[in-house]
């Protein structure tokens, strides 16, 4: 497969103390396991379980995903800012694959 | 005399209030009949204590009352609180009643949310309850739920 694309869809300047929204996207077919393919054979279960963003090497916001969300995973939360700094984006696919991005917020 | 009250309390008009009562004592019973009525129980039973549950109207699950294609449902979830450091939402814990898989996705929030807020797009195999539960930093657990009508079986899409 190849590498899946991930949007980030965050601020570049927020003021101090603002909450800021922020949404990511990842392609990713997110494989339950209960799909066939054309022969009749099942499909393995692959999905990205979990997503995480660091602000400043800060885990602020955490998600564990299961089988029951869509294909090419949207996640949208918000964020108090404090400081000028690095927000990391984080996931986890099983069998161990990690896809990061990150994005400079500048907070004045 | 005490077992003449006790004989008096059981006539058909007190049976009758009763029911009414248990009836009326609405969706914080419904739920936990739900968990035990399925394999949620089995998953909930090591995320929360399934008896402290108590039914919030500051959950406030934002997802269409109809949806065509229960491939991807849009689904947000606002849980009103002041998001302090000493009060705040910590988890929130989405549950599906009937798909394959009960369990839809857990949000770990923290101060620095500053809301308890999250989207995301969801899959569901049929009509349904989507139930949350929202865990308070102070340990309390709240309880939501809302029902969708879904035409296509989202879990075995092709």
């Amino acid at each position: 497969m190849t590498t899946p694309r991930m949007r980030v869809k965050a601020p570049k300047n927020a003021i101090k103390g603002e909450i800021v929204e922020i949404m990511t996207l990842i392609s990713h077919p997110m494989d339950t396991g209960l799909r066939k393919d054309k022969h009749g054979i099942i499909i393995p279960r692959k999905i990205i379980n979990k997503f995480v963003c660091k602000y400043n090497d800060m885990e602020v916001f955490v998600v564990e995903l299961h089988e029951a969300i869509s294909a090419n995973p949207l996640i949208q939360f918000s964020l108090v800012t404090n400081d000028s700094g690095i927000l990391k984006f984080i996931w986890f696919e099983d069998e161990g694959k990690v896809y990061s991005t990150t994005r400079k917020l500048r907070v004045s | 005399m005490d077992e003449k009250l006790l004989n008096n309390s059981l006539t058909r008009r007190s049976m009758l209030g009763s029911v009414g009562t248990l009836v009326l004592s609405g969706t914080g019973l419904y739920f936990t009949e739900i968990l035990a009525a399925s394999e949620l129980k089995q998953s909930t039973s090591n995320l929360f204590d399934s008896n402290a549950l108590e039914d919030s109207s500051r959950i406030k699950i934002h997802m269409p009352e109809y949806a065509y294609d229960g491939g991807r449902v849009p689904f947000s979830i606002e849980v009103e609180s002041r998001m302090t450091e000493t009060d705040y939402v910590s988890h929130v814990h989405v549950f599906s009643e009937s798909n394959p898989f009960p369990r839809v996705a857990s949000f770990h929030f923290t101060p620095h949310s500053g809301r308890a807020f999250a989207r995301t797009r969801i899959r569901l195999s049929t009509s349904q309850h989507v139930i949350v539960v929202a865990e308070m930093h102070n340990g309390n657990t709240l309880t939501a739920r809302k029902w969708i009508e879904v035409t296509i079986n989202g879990c075995k899409e092709d």
